[in-house]
C-alpha cells in the first residue's frame, strides 16, 4: 500500500467534530441509575396500588355479604340471637 | 493506565484520542450528524462499560474501531432500507470483478473520493474505511463483520470495483 497518498487518511483529517461533544462518565452512569430507580418506583407504585386494590376489594365483598343479610359488620345473626336469649335468661334468673 | 487506575483522567485521554475517529466513521456511515454525535456517546459508554474486557489480544485501536463499526452497522441493519448488510445475500452475486489496484482508490482526490463512498453499498464504504482509513488486517475485518477472511478479500475486491465505477460514472473522463 503507499504510504506516501493516501486520501482515506485525509478524509478521517477533514473531519470536524462538533464542540461541546464531550463525554460525561458521572452523568451517563448517573442517568442510567436514575433510569433504573425512576422504573422500580413505577414498578413499586403498581405493586403497592395492586395490593391496596387487593385489600380494598376483599374488603368490599365482606362488606356487602353483611349488608345483604342486613347487618353491619361484625354483628351476625348468631349474635343477634344471642342478643335475644339473653333478656330471656335474665328474665328466667329474676322470676326464680 | 486507565484500567490499572479507573481514573476518570485516563478515560478522558482515551476519549480525547478517539473522538475524532470514533466521530468521522460514525458520521461517514450514518451520514447525519445528529444520529452521529448520539452514536458516539453509546460507544464511548460501551467501551467505558466493556474496559475491563478487553484482553490485549489485538491493538486497542483495533477495538475501539470493531465497538464503532459494530454499533453503527447494528444502527443501520434497524434501518429497513439497509437490512441486508453484511448478510449472505449480498455475497451471493455470481459476477467477474474487476481488480482494482490500491493505487487507483487511495489517490482519488478526497473530497471526489468522499463523494464516491457515500454513493457506494454502506458494507462497501464499511470495509474499504476498515482496511485503508484504520489499516486493519484482513482478520481484524473478518473479526468486526464475522465473515471468512476470503470472504473478506472478496469483499474487499469487489468493494473496490465499485468504487472505481462510481468514480467513473461520477466524474466520467478522469479515469
Amino acid at each position: 500500500m503507499n504510504e506516501e497518498k493516501n486520501n482515506f487518511k485525509a478524509l478521517e483529517e477533514n473531519v470536524r467534530v462538533p464542540d461541546g461533544l464531550e463525554f460525561k462518565v458521572e452523568k451517563r452512569t448517573q442517568g442510567n441509575l436514575g433510569l433504573v430507580r425512576m422504573l422500580f418506583n413505577v414498578v413499586d407504585l403498581y405493586v403497592s396500588k395492586f395490593f391496596d386494590v387487593l385489600v380494598h376489594a376483599t374488603k368490599d365483598e365482606t362488606l356487602s355479604v353483611g349488608e345483604k343479610n342486613g347487618f353491619a359488620l361484625g354483628n351476625s345473626p348468631e349474635h343477634a340471637d344471642d342478643e335475644n336469649e339473653n333478656p330471656e335468661k335474665e328474665d328466667k334468673k329474676d322470676d326464680e | 493506565m486507565y484500567l490499572k487506575n479507573q481514573s476518570d483522567v485516563y478515560f478522558k485521554v482515551l476519549h480525547g484520542r478517539y473522538l475524532k475517529k470514533v466521530y468521522g466513521k460514525a458520521v461517514s456511515l450514518l451520514k447525519d450528524d445528529a444520529l452521529a454525535e448520539d452514536a458516539v456517546q453509546e460507544i464511548f459508554l460501551k467501551i467505558f462499560l466493556n474496559l475491563s474486557k478487553f484482553s490485549g489480544k489485538s491493538k486497542f485501536s483495533t477495538w475501539v474501531y470493531s465497538i464503532t463499526y459494530n454499533y453503527c452497522i447494528d444502527l443501520i441493519r434497524r434501518n429497513k432500507k439497509h437490512k441486508n448488510i453484511f448478510t449472505e445475500e449480498s455475497e451471493k452475486i455470481p459476477d467477474v470483478v474487476e481488480e482494482v489496484s490500491d493505487k487507483v482508490l487511495l489517490e482519488m482526490e478526497f473530497n471526489r473520493l468522499g463523494r464516491v463512498l457515500d454513493v457506494i453499498p454502506i458494507d462497501d464504504k464499511a470495509v474499504l474505511l476498515m482496511k485503508y482509513q484504520d489499516n486493519l488486517g484482513i482478520k481484524d475485518i473478518s473479526g468486526i463483520i464475522n465473515k471468512s477472511e476470503s470472504a473478506v478479500k472478496m469483499k474487499i475486491k469487489r468493494a473496490k470495483a465499485k468504487a472505481k465505477k462510481a468514480y467513473s460514472e461520477l466524474f466520467p473522463a478522469e479515469i
